[in-house]
């Protein structure tokens, strides 16, 4: 019986040494491309690393935290947009690190009150002393350039890209005109605010963030055309006809731009 | 007791999988902290004029090409956008606007020359 159980333990002992020799023997195709793109980012072979992780990115049993991995490497090489997207798309929880580089990510692209809050939220979490330190930095490098109220060729610049980023990349299109709508709450007369908030409604719902929607506009105090449609959208979405018949209607009678849709969507909503 | 023998072959066999993970997890978080940019460069606010279609990357990996080849179009467009602001807050009329555009695009070869003579100056050892 004794001796069972002794060999139930070098089996363990056994496998778990194969497992650390790392070597050719490696237990899943997936898991060898993963560690061999890691030590290639890790030596700054970052198109090596890039290729390696696409791998991994297309197999069944790809990690869950892949962003971990394809974000940083996708910033290293100065694509910028794509590590966005492959940080804001991810599913998992993003742990310190990949949180801060999601920070630099959006300072890179001008992000400011994103990165902003991505560099505070990740000081209130607790960081590491050095990382602590660089996320102060970024935090007051971001705050003396908006010691002034932010003029409107600002917000002209984040809007401008959301909206031509729209059709071809919401998940982009989405931060920027997150961006803009922040950077209008800053300033002290409403500017472009009601097309923003609606562009912004409209990419959201594009990628799939519904509730984000209805939180954005169910409280809109001046609602355009446009901000109740996208607001209709995500409350059907979400499968709540209460609210979004209403609006539908509204649309329908108005016989404007989306009356069509909004009585195709009319006819989805349950009873 | 049979069955702890299972037990502990399964749990063994189950190590070795996740070890990989492990081990790739831990190697990429020593390598993030190791890279992170931990000394950004200062900022100003963008405005529509001088809204580029890609950020600047300091950090991004340098693709063979001189730090001149790469910084310089990018001057340029600061450059010609830059001349283009101060034309349409004057109030400037159309004319000048393209007057504003040509100097710019002037200031654009202008740069481009530069950057193509030091290339040729400072060639690159070839790969």
């Amino acid at each position: 019986m004794r001796s069972l159980c002794v060999a139930g333990l070098v089996i363990c002992v056994w496998t778990h040494a194969r497992a650390d020799d790392a070597g050719p023997a490696a237990p899943s195709a997936t898991g060898r491309h993963l560690l061999t793109g890691v030590r290639a980012f890790k030596d700054g072979r970052y198109e090596e690393a890039l290729v390696e992780l696409r791998v991994v990115a297309r197999a069944p049993d790809a990690p869950a935290d892949l962003a971990f991995y394809l974000g940083p490497t996708l910033y290293k090489l100065g694509r910028h947009r794509e590590a966005l997207a492959s940080f804001v798309t991810s599913h998992a929880t993003p742990d310190a690190l990949t949180a801060f580089y999601l920070g630099e990510t959006c300072y890179q692209l001008k992000l400011y009150r994103k990165a902003r809050a991505v560099f505070v939220g990740l000081r209130t979490r607790g960081l590491g002393p050095v990382l602590d330190e660089a996320a102060a930095r970024y935090v007051d490098l971001i705050d003396a350039a908006y010691h002034a109220e932010p003029d409107t060729s600002t917000i002209d610049y984040y809007a401008g890209l959301g909206l031509e980023l729209a059709d071809g990349n919401p998940v982009v299109a989405a931060e920027y005109l997150d961006e803009a709508r922040q950077v209008e709450a800053l300033a002290k007369t409403r500017y472009r605010h009601g097309e923003i908030v609606a562009a912004l409604g409209k990419a959201w719902n594009a990628t799939g963030h519904a509730h984000a929607t209805v939180e954005l506009l169910a409280g809109e105090p001046s609602p355009t055309a446009e901000t109740s449609w996208q607001l209709a959208r995500a409350y059907a979405a979400l499968g709540d006809g209460v609210p979004a018949r209403p609006l539908l209607e509204a649309i329908v009678n108005a016989r404007g731009a989306n009356a069509a849709e909004a009585a195709a969507l009319l006819m989805t909503l349950k009873p | 007791m049979r069955h702890l023998l299972f037990i502990s072959a399964f749990l063994g066999f189950l190590a070795a999988g996740t070890a990989y993970a492990d081990d790739a997890h831990a190697e990429m978080a020593a390598a993030l902290t190791a890279q992170a940019d931990l000394h950004p460069v200062p900022i100003t606010l963008p405005k529509t004029s001088a809204a580029p279609r890609h950020a600047a990357a300091p950090s991004a990996v340098k693709r063979g090409s001189s730090p001149h080849a790469t910084a310089m179009p990018d001057n340029a467009r600061a450059a010609a956008a830059q001349t283009q602001a101060q034309a349409q807050a004057q109030g400037t009329s159309q004319a000048l606007a393209h007057q504003a555009q040509a100097a710019a695009s002037a200031a654009a070869g202008q740069t481009q020359a530069q950057a193509a003579k030091d290339r040729a100056s400072h060639p690159h050892p070839e790969k």
